[in-house]
């Protein structure tokens, strides 16, 4: 019977060390030391044997919150500050001068928008950032009788679709036809005063969700973002390559290019094109937006200096051991496809919807390829699940 | 025939069956409240829009609301096997409660959910609450101390099959010579503390890969044999508690380190019993000394042997049908499911639904968030019957509106452990063409090494 208690007890420490290595996947940094010098340990007794260069997430997170996350929301930031600034400067005097200044810093924070707009993570996911700056098609009409009634609460759900870039879009190019037309609606006596609070409550609203994204990345989110560097499903590693993919499929093929395409519709909708207003940009920021989350699988730094730890690199270390070798080029070459098309469109992707929405089409499936390759192929080296659910591999 | 006889009137005590009784129904009662706690009765079975279901079980639907009901009722049923109070009804609600929800939606499917149907479908049949249990101890139910030895030897039989068979599912070559999908999944655990260095290299891999096959089909004659069963069981615990570690599959390590327990001798579960006695402070009740109703002879025990037979028999024919399947058995999964293949690939897919009104030639395609849970979304896009059925869903809804004559394409690619991804269904079928049935698919595309 002694026998039966060696093993009782056998079995007692195995549970109890289980649970204990278990738990302690949350304390990264004792155990994270340990981990190192038993790899130190190891590391000695047979150099060749091991695969390389440990990959550490750390050093990914890193790189992501310090050279481009956190430089992009800088950036962003000060387009916002020009633009309150222009803002302020066309409400106190609403001339011509002064309008096409606003247009420029509106062009250019809309442009910032498009480097940060993929990090739904943090403080951003939070408050869902993206749902106040950038819901299109805007809800002029609604938007209209929010400003024109004034004492409106911009942070109201219903009130997504009537603020962002999209509402200044049209407060600064659809309101009229002509420049001069748009003047006369905020020098007008009665309402000219309500346009210029609203334009300014805007713009003040954009700037301050901004800042406090941005202030919470450097004060507090910057450190959890980077201790969080297990492989688990709420690790920062699979909640960052999620929203990547996510953004790329929904927001940048789905959002910018297959939507107004009419390819969930049966029929093109010129309506749901970003910037219609303004019209000759949509490309411009297609062509951004695309730039940024490439430069963020390659881990090219904000400032396109140098690059560091990335999607990319993390890509090549896995497949230092497989048969394929060529993954990050596959996506990489899509990129390049994706690119080469997208030139040859009109710079007014609603023009181009019009007169050939076949050219949108073409954009969209070579997209939807990366999708796959990213999706699929990516996701299924890097072991990194959508959900947290129990499973048995089948 | 003799021998067959004798085989069947011998008894044995029946303390390991009590033992077993109450830890199969503590740990469902456990898995219940943690199902529950995760908040995944509601993320699985009210949120979605449509649900997936198993071939010729499409009546079984989640109840709504009243899904909570079910839960709460398989979850008393499993408390209620536990204690042995009103045995027979509980574990028969608990099987069918179980299995139902387990049927209303095979995006979930697992399979150690198959196997606690599976378990609890065999003790509806096993005199598992006449000994140490709630009924017997008030003296409103017999109590036997001595109990026909195969109703033991039944769920002995059951284990050992499903290690057999897992065992015999890792003898081929993507997961012995590939050491796939454990070459996906390990090194991303190299992270972990104490055991992760070792993911970093690449014999590592192999070690697990061919170990694990090795425990699968070894570990069974370990625990039969005397002399052997406590490495066996020892191997048992140190095996379950890794995957435990490395692996998200829930309850299932714990469900086999105590099922596991049923080959101990008599001895060991009588101290335990002897043990509880004392702690919960129960006096000894009037015991019979053996199940008075020997097997072979009244017609419900004839019942039971046919029954018995019968799942038997399908239990080792099932794991073998895939025989009948042309094509690679991973990449189509026909004949693949409720044949105790676990962890044996990674694979991933992202299918796009094209729908084609014929009377226009206008199309569209479908964005699947629309209609699907992401987990629902992840599992349809690699497994051909789960694309079927979404065919026919999205048919029957957009067919609603003005267009009548549909025709339904899907562009699919799918990535098998570790392969680049390739197409997976002929993307000019109209899915509306095709039905659901035991037949092969032949609108899988064939699989390319």
């Amino acid at each position: 019977m002694n026998k039966k208690l060696v093993i009782l007890s056998v079995f007692a420490a195995l549970c109890f060390t289980n649970l204990m290595v278990s738990c302690s996947d949350d304390e990264n940094i004792e155990v994270g030391e340990a981990d190192q010098n038993t790899v130190d340990a190891v590391d000695n007794i047979d150099e060749d044997a091991v695969l390389g260069e440990a990959f550490t997430r750390g050093e990914m997170l890193t790189n992501w919150a310090d050279h481009i996350i956190i430089p992009a929301f800088e950036a962003l930031a000060d387009d916002m500050d020009s633009l309150s600034l222009a803002a302020n400067t066309f409400t106190e005097i609403p001339n011509q001068e002064n309008l096409i200044n606003l247009k420029q810093s509106w062009l250019n924070a809309y442009l910032a928008w498009q480097t940060v707009a993929m990090f739904d993570i943090g403080m951003a996911e939070e408050i869902t950032l993206r749902n106040y700056m950038n819901v299109y098609p805007l809800d002029a009409e609604g938007m209209t009788t929010t400003l024109l009634a004034g004492g409106y609460d911009l942070t109201s759900v219903n009130r997504q679709d009537e603020q962002g870039f999209p509402a200044l879009d049209y407060l600064l190019h659809g309101l009229a036809n002509s420049e001069a037309e748009i003047i006369t609606f905020y020098t007008d006596e009665f309402n000219g005063p309500k346009y210029k609070i609203f334009l300014t409550d805007l713009v003040e609203r954009m700037r301050s969700l901004t800042y406090m994204v941005l202030i919470d990345w450097k004060e507090r989110y910057r450190e959890e973002f980077i201790e969080r560097d297990g492989s688990g499903a709420t690790e920062s590693v699979n909640s960052m390559v999620n929203a990547y993919i996510y953004y790329f499929e929904k927001f940048l093929r789905s959002g910018k290019v297959g939507i107004p395409a009419g390819i969930f519709s049966n029929s093109p909708l010129t309506d749901r094109v970003e910037a219609r207003y303004r019209g000759n940009v949509s490309k411009e920021l297609l062509t951004t937006a695309l730039h940024a989350t490439q430069n963020f699988f390659n881990g090219l730094h904000f400032d396109g200096g140098a690059s560091g730890m990335s999607l990319q690199g993390w890509i090549d270390h896995l497949e230092e051991t497989r048969d394929t070798n060529d993954l990050d080029s596959l996506i990489n070459n899509q990129f390049a496809l994706i690119h080469a098309q997208v030139v040859n469109l009109n710079d007014d992707l609603g023009v181009q919807v019009t007169i050939d929405y076949r050219g949108m089409l073409e954009t969209y499936d070579l997209m939807q390829k990366n999708i796959i390759f990213m999706k699929v192929d990516m996701l299924q080296l890097f072991d990194i699940k959508v959900d947290y659910v129990d499973a048995d591999g089948d | 025939m003799l021998s067959v006889n004798s085989y069947f009137s011998k008894t044995t005590s029946s303390a390991p069956l009590a033992i077993f009784r109450i830890a199969f129904g503590l740990l469902m009662f456990i898995s219940m409240i943690r199902f529950w706690a995760l908040g995944w009765i509601d993320k699985f079975y009210i949120q979605p829009h449509l649900f997936f279901s198993y071939y010729g079980f499409e009546w079984i639907k989640p109840l709504g609301d009243l899904t909570y009901v079910l839960f709460f009722i398989c979850g008393l049923s499993a408390l209620f096997v536990a204690l042995g109070l009103k045995y027979t009804w509980a574990i028969i609600t608990f099987f069918l409660s179980f299995t139902y929800i387990e049927l209303m939606d095979k995006t979930t499917y697992l399979n150690h959910y198959y196997l606690v149907s599976v378990i609890s479908f065999l003790l509806i049949f096993l005199p598992a609450g006449n000994y140490f249990a709630w009924d017997s101890l008030r003296g409103s139910r017999k109590s036997f101390l001595q109990i026909p030895k195969w109703n033991i030897d039944a769920i002995k039989l059951l284990l050992c099959l499903v290690y057999l068979f897992a065992g015999m599912a890792k003898l081929n070559s993507e997961w012995l010579l590939q050491a796939m999908p454990l070459k996906i999944w390990l090194p991303t655990k190299e992270d972990l503390p104490l055991i992760g260095f070792l993911f970093r290299y690449d014999w590592m891999i192999y070690l697990f890969a061919w170990g694990g096959a090795l425990y699968d089909l070894l570990v069974p004659f370990l625990l039969l044999n005397r002399r052997t069963r406590s490495l066996g069981f020892i191997m048992v615990v140190f095996f379950h508690l890794l995957t435990a570690i490395l692996f998200p599959i829930g309850m299932f390590p714990y469900l086999m380190i105590f099922s596991a327990l049923i080959f101990f001798n008599y001895q060991f579960h009588q101290k335990i019993i002897d043990g509880l006695h004392q702690i919960l402070r129960i006096k000894n009740h009037k015991t019979h000394q053996i199940q008075n109703v020997p097997f072979q002879h009244s017609p419900i025990s004839k019942f039971k042997t046919v029954v018995l037979a019968a799942f038997f028999l399908i239990q080792i024919g099932l794991p073998f049908r895939y025989m009948l399947y042309p094509g690679n058995l991973f990449w189509t999964e026909e004949g693949y499911r409720w044949s105790w293949r676990v962890m044996l690939m990674e694979k991933a897919g992202n299918a796009q639904f094209k729908i084609v009104d014929n009377a226009s030639g206008n199309w569209f395609y479908v964005n699947n968030e629309d209609f699907l849970s992401s987990f629902q979304e992840k599992q349809m896009a690699t497994q051909p019957d789960f694309i079927l059925q979404y065919a026919h869903f999205l048919y029957a809804h957009f067919s609603q509106q003005e267009m009548k004559d549909l025709s339904i394409f899907v562009d699919c690619f799918v990535a098998l452990n570790g392969r680049k991804s390739t197409r997976y269904i002929d993307p000019e079928f109209d899915l509306t063409e095709g039905y659901d049935s035991f037949a092969h698919k032949s609108w899988i595309l064939p699989f390319n090494e």
